[in-house]
């Protein structure tokens, strides 16, 4: 149970009965967020005494609906959790999975990219647009896309691309370079409707020439 | 006064027109959607379309704001396919709220969260 947050002790509730044995004599402090039911008893208190204490130690809970309803409730939640406990322990593991494989899909969209509509709401996902001007780059002999990164740029639709590259060594790499640039610039309008402002890239490796140009392999970054 | 029927329905309607577009493969469910489909798997298979449609009030009370999450399939501009989701949802809602005595003004944002390419109807 989270106890590192700082805790307060609920005020003193009014009418609480009599000498308060349920939860002022235990030395124990009272949880942050605890509940105080309508008879004065802290909610925490009688589920711990409902587990622990013998029934005859304290005649108030047995008589008080508040804390009757408060102990049925617990009952029913210590149902289920056993249910749980005992049914489907792989289950909760498969569950904690499928709802990470959720989250990070949903942070894999990246970025959120105006498209070159100044009038309506259009956007698209970083990951779907570096997907297609990855490809763009891939077009071009000798060069393969490595990672692509897009951000908005100003308060209009521009947006700056950012590539990194692996090229062959055998032309020019500024020519490469230019002929990757124009192939994306292209993609970008053609196939998205993105206002490119700009395209940096960077030569990171070196594209060994021959039989490794065969399909390419997926690669990180740029989502 | 707002209709239970033109309020309900209103991400239901989005998601049919958005899906007529060509070129729209699917809607992508909505974070919350997505994760209760997780939690449940026996009902991810019957997550509806419209979990791709977010329905809210526009922040001063004046109308609805709506947004469409579509995934697109290759082959067409993606600016091009927006456009005409947008304009067709649009359509759509005006029209369906004038039906149903609740005429209000509705502004739609598209986002495309992907576009499925040969190898990854993604």
């Amino acid at each position: 149970m989270a106890l590192d947050d700082p805790y307060t002790r609920p005020p003193e509730p009014p009418g609480a009965d009599g000498p308060r044995n349920g939860w002022a004599a235990a030395d124990v402090p009272p949880i942050a967020g605890d509940e105080v039911l309508p008879c004065g008893r802290l909610l925490s208190r009688v589920w711990e005494q409902a587990r622990d204490a013998p029934p005859a130690a304290d005649p108030h809970p047995v008589s008080c609906p508040h804390c009757r309803e408060a102990v049925e409730g617990l009952a029913t939640v210590n149902a289920a959790a056993r249910t749980l406990r005992d049914e489907d322990p792989p289950g909760l593991h498969a569950l904690a999975d499928r709802v990470m494989d959720v989250v990070r899909a949903e942070v894999r969209f990246g970025l959120l990219l105006p498209l070159a509509d100044p009038d309506r709401d259009l956007r698209i996902a970083e990951s779907a647009a570096a997907k297609v001007l990855r490809r763009a780059a891939d077009t071009v002999p000798g060069a393969r896309a490595a990672t692509c990164r897009l951000v908005p740029e100003g308060n209009g639709t521009d947006v700056r691309v950012t590539m990194t590259l692996a090229a062959a060594l055998d032309r020019p790499l500024p020519d490469r370079v230019h002929q990757v640039r124009r192939s994306v610039l292209h993609s970008a309008g053609k196939d998205l409707g993105l206002t490119v402002t700009a395209v940096d890239i960077t030569v990171a490796d070196v594209l060994e020439p021959g039989p490794t140009l065969g399909p390419r392999l997926p690669t990180g970054g740029g989502a | 006064m707002m209709t239970a029927v033109g309020t309900t329905a209103l991400p239901g309607v989005a998601a049919e027109a958005a899906l007529a577009v060509p070129g729209v493969a699917a809607l992508q469910p909505r974070l919350a959607r997505r994760l209760a489909a997780a939690a449940a798997p026996t009902r991810a298979d019957t997550t509806p379309p419209e979990a791709g449609v977010r329905a809210d009030r526009a922040p001063d009370g004046s109308g609805w704001h709506i947004e469409v999450r579509c995934v697109l399939t290759e082959g067409r501009r993606a600016l091009d396919i927006a456009r005409n989701v947008h304009d067709r949802v649009t359509a759509a809602l005006v029209t369906h709220l004038a039906t149903h005595g609740a005429a209000e003004p509705v502004t739609v944002a598209v986002t495309v969260t992907g576009i499925a390419a040969w190898r990854d109807a993604a």
